[in-house]
């Protein structure tokens, strides 16, 4: 089963113009439009559906909110960046051991290395992919949400996680390798 | 990249969870309102009392009309005022 395509961020943002001026049906169409994607991200960053939830919802109600969110132009890009600070926050106040220094060398890996196109076309293969990025160090998994689940650029992460795009990369290159050979263990490609 | 959907959630569950972000929505709806209200409200009344410190209070002049033969006086409205020091002091309702 394929993921909706998401709206761009030009219908987004007239969507959050409609509905900071009271439009409720153009909150809901933007939060319809947008919710499944982060939910899943922000769920597979802190293990916790419940947790997730609640950083969403907050994350729309600040993008709502003119007076916390200020003039945005990307919605899309906002919500992400909101609601993958708040993630790092709470694994921060409650998994920090685990949290390591998001600066901290990883692997290098050869700038060529790439990575095939995973689909979740099933509960199976869903099950095993999160129970495969449940494995992972938490900035390997993050980053590699951030990037093959969100499609934020390795500068918009690198600005997000206030690291370097070089360390984005590293991080991306060795979760990605740890995820292919996890997911082959699993007998899964 | 990863492609499809990592957690999937039914339709009661998303409905489940608009109807909760609804209601934050609409509860800090009514919070900005309050917030909004208090401020006027604050805005007004260091309004009113920068305009009562602007406002000067006048200065009246006082007849003191000393009182010999009478025990007590006759005012327009008909009212009589007891007299007990042997002087009446009137409010003229002229500013100095």
């Amino acid at each position: 089963m394929q993921g909706k395509k998401m709206a761009s961020e030009e219908t987004l943002l007239s969507l959050l113009k409609k509905a900071r001026k009271g439009d409720d049906d153009a909150f809901r169409k933007l939060v319809e439009e947008t919710r499944e994607r982060i939910f899943g991200a922000i769920a597979a960053m802190t293990q916790r559906e419940a947790i997730a939830e609640e950083i969403l919802q907050e994350g729309y109600l600040a993008l709502w909110d003119k007076s916390v969110s200020g003039d945005v132009e990307k919605p899309l890009r906002w919500l992400h960046r909101f609601c993958v600070n708040k993630s790092i926050d709470y694994l921060r106040r409650n998994e920090p051991i685990l949290l390591e220094n998001f600066d901290e060398e990883v692997e290098r890996l050869p700038s060529n290395f790439t990575c095939p196109e995973i689909a979740v076309s099933d509960s199976e293969r869903r099950e095993a992919l999160i129970s495969v990025l449940q494995k992972l160090p938490h900035r390997e998994r993050i980053t590699l949400l951030m990037s093959d689940y969100l499609g934020m650029d390795s500068f918009e992460i690198a600005s997000t996680l206030g690291t370097s795009p070089s360390t984005v990369r590293n991080q991306i290159s060795s979760g990605r390798k740890k995820m292919l050979n996890l997911l082959k263990e699993k007998k899964i490609d | 990249m990863i492609k499809g959907t990592l957690y999937v959630k039914t339709d009661k569950e998303w409905n489940s969870f608009m109807d909760r972000l609804e209601a934050k929505k609409k509860k800090r709806i009514t919070q900005k309102k309050i917030r909004f209200v208090i401020t006027a409200l604050a805005l007004a009344v260091a309004a009113i009392m920068a305009l009562n410190l602007k406002t000067s209070k006048p200065n009246y002049l006082f007849a003191s009309i000393p009182l010999k033969n009478s025990q007590a006086i006759m005012v327009e409205e008909g009212s009589v005022v007891e007299i007990s020091e042997n002087a009446f002091v009137l409010n003229t309702g002229v500013s100095k």
